[in-house]
């Protein structure tokens, strides 16, 4: 499998179904492990680094079943692609600007990825569409369950699965639930909404672990501690939590609906429109302008654009993406022009393939 | 000034020649061993960023097996490479016979 047959597909975080779906884009767990033999990454030399890999590379080839996994040397791709990776929440940001050898086994559903050689020696990721977080903790538990029969991860009594980082130690689990908000971001509630996280020690980032003000008001919600809780407990308290912010969500849409119905109306054609229109766009203002349209969708303020088709354009005008869907490297300005006429293209050609609706027949 | 004793800056681990200052600088461990070694100086740390000090969640299925951290196979790693870095060639390749017979010894990976 070629990376630029994946470009058109827009992968698994943002398939856009599972429950919730409107509101909860996708689930994830992640777990750190590392060999019992080696110094950690950072103080390994390469020649180690090459032997870490090549014994993870035997024992993770096959571990998952029906689907075997495509290998990438992602010290040997060039720096379009590691970010055209990072796009898709394949790989993170770390091993995409690391040093020496690294690299990362995906399922061709793009439903789970190993980096080999990032901060710890292998990171076991399962993501999944929508709301489904204990799904993604049965399945990267059976992964690593069968790569635990292969190789011996450092491991204590005392601490759990020994990590580069001690943030880490312990269960070395990242649990992690994407929201979509834009009404409690745009009524400022979501600050109170974080502090209250803050006190039952869950973190909030944005789409790609970037601080406060999240692009597209995408929000990751993970848990912070790894050690002195069972990884059922960390699952169990994400998932107190999400129904209550999908509830608060809803709730600020359906206050905006009655109190300000005009003004978010206004708000969320407008958007549409500059999308339909605009001759240069940035990625940032993209990312906003997808997401006031996006929750325009869900409330039925919009009828002539599905989900699917916005969910897609979140991740195609991401900046590798654009490029390997033109098919040119683009810098700058020129990058602007060609998002803006991507979204041009994209959005009208609804309206050349759409079947009469509703009100063309009233 | 550090906020810790200075005998525990000075601890280095044998597996990874990490320090405890090393740590705190970089905030990365070296290897497993480190918890052994820097045990002291950890316990603080993990009481108040994870407000515990002792794993509850899944263990490896083959618990029998399970190593203590220190590894003498990566400790001859890490002489190996500082035979390397000090160009005594004939000493790294006794070592590297070493790690071998090990590897072999554990049924290798
Ligand atoms: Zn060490």
């Amino acid at each position: 499998m070629d990376l630029n047959d994946l470009a058109p597909r827009n992968g698994e975080w943002l398939r856009g179904d599972g429950s919730d779906a409107d509101i909860v884009i996708s689930s994830r767990v992640r777990l750190a492990r590392n060999l019992a033999d080696f110094p950690f990454c950072s103080r390994a030399d390469e020649a180690q680094r090459r032997d870490i890999e090549n014994k993870l590379r035997t024992s993770i080839g096959d571990v998952h079943g029906d689907q075997s996994l495509i290998f990438f040397d992602v010290g040997r791709l060039d720096d379009l692609d590691r970010q055209f990776l990072v796009e898709r929440q394949l790989i993170s940001r770390e091993l995409a600007s690391g040093q020496g050898s690294r690299s990362v086994a995906i399922a061709p559903r793009e439903d789970v990825s190993l980096m080999v050689n990032e901060e710890d020696h292998l990171r076991l990721q399962v993501l999944h569409s929508g709301y489904s977080v204990r799904q993604c903790w049965e399945t990267v538990n059976k992964l690593d369950d069968l790569v635990e029969e292969r190789v011996t991860f450092a491991f204590s009594e005392e601490f759990g699965y020994l990590t580069a980082c001690p943030t880490n130690v312990g269960t070395g689990m990242r649990a992690s639930v994407m929201l979509h908000l834009p009404a409690l971001s745009m009524t400022k509630q979501i600050d109170r909404v974080f502090r209250a996280l803050q006190k039952i020690q869950l973190a909030v980032r944005g789409l790609y672990g970037e601080g406060s003000q999240a692009s597209g008001d995408f929000y990751q919600i993970s848990n912070n501690i790894t050690l002195g809780k069972t990884e059922d407990a960390i699952i169990s308290n994400i998932e107190v939590v999400v129904p209550t912010i999908v509830n608060y969500e809803r709730t600020a849409r359906r206050s905006l609906i009655k109190e300000n119905k005009q003004t978010l109306h206004d708000r969320v054609s407008r958007a549409y429109g500059i999308l339909q229109a605009a001759q240069t766009i940035s990625s940032e203002e993209t990312m906003a302008l997808l997401s006031s349209v996006r929750m325009g969708v869900n409330l039925n303020l919009i009828d002539d654009v599905r989900i699917d088709l916005i969910n897609d354009l979140f991740i195609h005008t991401q900046p590798a993406h654009l490029q390997k869907l033109e098919g040119r490297p683009l810098e700058g300005e020129d990058r602007n022009i060609a998002r803006a006429s991507y979204l041009r293209k994209r959005l009208s050609e609804i309206h050349r393939t759409k079947p009469p609706t509703d009100s063309q027949a009233n | 000034m550090p906020d810790f004793p200075v005998d525990l800056a000075e601890l280095r681990c044998p597996d990874c020649g990490t320090t405890f200052l090393d740590f705190r600088r970089t905030g990365k461990l070296g290897c497993p061993y480190d918890y052994v070694v820097f045990r002291d100086g950890l316990i603080p740390l993990l009481d108040r960023v994870q407000r515990s000090q002792h794993h509850t969640g899944k263990k490896p299925l083959r618990a029998s097996e399970v190593v203590e951290a220190h590894s003498p196979v990566r400790a001859l790693r890490f002489q190996l490479r500082q035979a390397i870095e000090s160009e005594e060639y004939q000493q790294a390749a006794k070592i590297r016979d070493l790690i071998r017979a090990r590897e072999k010894q554990n049924g290798s990976e």
